[in-house]
Parts: C-alpha cells; sequence; structure tokens
C-alpha cells in the first residue's frame, strides 16, 4: 500500500486480536489490549448503596478491583455465584473487572468483518456495543468497554 | 509501621469493619434504651433495611455526643498494620458513600471499612468542627 492513499475495499485491514467471552447466553468481544487478566471469581463484597453495575470488589492479588455486573448492564441472565470469570480490564486510567460466565478462545478481527448494531437490539444494549462479528454461526458483539465503565461512573 | 486496631462485624450478612479508636463500647441491644442518634446499620447502608432485628448495638463517639449503629453481631478485633489498609480503587471512590474509603483483606477476600464518625455526621448533621 503506497503512503497517502486510501485503502481499497476488501484489502487487508489490520487484524486485531481480541478476547471472546460469554455473559449469559451471548458471546461478546474486547481487544486483547484491553484485558489485563482472566481471573476465576473470588469472593465478591458488596458496596453498599453502590449502582447496580456493579457487582462490588474482589481482592487482587492484595488490592481492591471493582467488578463490573456486567450482565446487569446488558440486561441478561446472571453467572452463578461463584462461578463466573473475572476479565480484568483496562481503559485509559482505570482498572476495573467484568464479571463474566467465561473467558472463550482469543481470535484476530479483521475491522471489515465488522457489521452494524442489530437494530432489533435494546437501546441499553445498543449503546455498549460498536457493532457485531461473526464467529462461526454465532454473532459476537463487540464491546465498547469505555461506554461500560461511563455508565458506571454515572451511576 | 503503625497498628491500628479494628473491629470486624456482621451486618446483613456482610463483614464489615471500623477502626476501634472510634468506637466508645459494644453491648446486647436494649429493648428500650433508645436516643436521639441512633439506626440499625443495614438500614443506614441500605443492605436488606427490613431483616431482624440488630442484636448488638455499637456506640461510636462524635463532636454531636454519642451515636449507636445496630449491628448483628461483632466477630473480632483485629490488629493490622496500617499498610494493609488500602483504598478504594478509583473507579469506585466516587460511587462509594463518603463512610467508605478504604478495605483491607480478610481470609482472601474484601472487607471494607466504615468511617462510623462521617456517616453519624451525614445522618444527624453534626455541626462542623471549628
Amino acid at each position: 500500500m503506497a503512503l497517502g492513499t486510501d485503502p481499497q475495499p476488501g484489502s487487508l485491514a489490520a487484524e486485531v486480536p481480541h478476547l471472546v467471552f460469554s455473559v449469559g447466553s451471548e458471546r461478546y468481544a474486547l481487544p486483547l489490549s484491553q484485558v489485563t487478566s482472566v481471573q476465576p471469581e473470588a469472593p465478591i463484597t458488596r458496596v453498599p448503596a453502590a449502582t447496580p453495575l456493579l457487582r462490588g470488589v474482589m481482592n487482587l492479588r492484595g488490592a481492591l478491583l471493582a467488578v463490573v455486573d456486567l450482565a446487569a448492564a446488558l440486561g441478561l441472565s446472571q453467572p452463578d455465584r461463584g462461578k463466573g470469570h473475572v476479565l480484568v480490564v483496562r481503559c485509559a486510567e482505570l482498572e476495573a473487572g467484568l464479571l463474566v460466565e467465561q473467558a472463550d478462545e482469543v481470535v484476530s478481527l479483521n475491522a471489515n468483518a465488522t457489521e452494524p448494531r442489530l437494530a432489533t437490539l435494546p437501546s441499553e444494549r445498543a449503546e455498549y456495543l460498536d457493532g457485531h462479528v461473526r464467529l462461526g454461526n454465532s454473532l459476537v458483539g463487540l464491546l465498547r468497554l469505555e461506554r461500560v465503565l461511563e455508565a458506571v461512573q454515572r451511576g | 509501621m503503625a497498628d491500628c486496631q479494628l473491629l470486624l462485624f456482621e451486618v446483613a450478612g456482610e463483614r464489615l469493619a471500623v477502626r476501634s479508636s472510634q468506637v466508645r463500647q459494644v453491648w446486647q441491644s436494649r429493648l428500650a434504651a433508645k436516643s436521639a442518634q441512633s439506626v440499625a446499620l443495614a438500614q443506614a447502608l441500605d443492605l436488606a433495611p427490613g431483616s431482624t432485628r440488630p442484636s448488638y448495638e455499637v456506640a461510636v463517639r462524635t463532636p454531636a455526643g454519642t451515636a449507636i449503629f445496630g449491628i448483628d453481631r461483632a466477630r473480632d478485633i483485629l490488629a493490622v498494620a496500617e499498610e494493609q489498609l488500602v483504598p478504594l480503587p478509583p473507579l469506585l471512590r466516587p460511587l462509594a458513600m463518603p463512610c467508605i474509603k478504604e478495605g483491607l483483606i480478610v481470609d482472601g477476600s474484601v472487607v471494607l471499612v466504615l468511617d462510623l464518625c462521617s456517616l453519624a455526621a451525614t445522618l444527624w448533621s453534626a455541626p462542623a468542627d471549628t
């Protein structure tokens, strides 16, 4: 590709590694660059009077990690207590945990393969997504981490 | 390395702690003895406020006098190093109640440390220190 020219349709766009994970019966993906680690769900302490989007705080190697209830944010069924996983994520200067069912796989996604958000999506879920990609027989939602953390901060 | 003592207690199934320097006394609930500054901690923290009646009461010194908080049970007195008390993560700090600023790890899980003097000031609008 010559400098200064726009990429041609169908040309190779960068493939970006993403972590694919399950929340309820649905699958979502985050750029791997935003994921610091994946931890088994440890006891989560409730924070009194905090937003319902926040499940609580968890011990992460001696520090306190705020754990976001991603199922609550997306309006989905929640994992059984103690059987989920926590994605430790970082966005800008904020670190948080996202409570999910499980981390499934790491795949490289091509930006050209992104489909727009489904028009039938509930609005409260659509605001957290950048679109969808097809992996095998399933649709995987591309999560916008900054939107999730902004929603938590709004309380 | 400074040490501090914490009273570890239970409210609505949650383990919480308070610096023992704030605590004047702990006693079993008295049916008749009520003061103007008295509340079930489960109610003050919105933790299952309709749950069972508190079995114990914690009396806390405040600038406006003594405030009494009802708890379910006192569990332990812990001597910890000051460094074991860690601040809330940045995402959580603006969301938590003003009386919750720190926590510590006990038996692998997080116990939040309450500033009951601050909570009393919020609930009963204690006059500001001059």
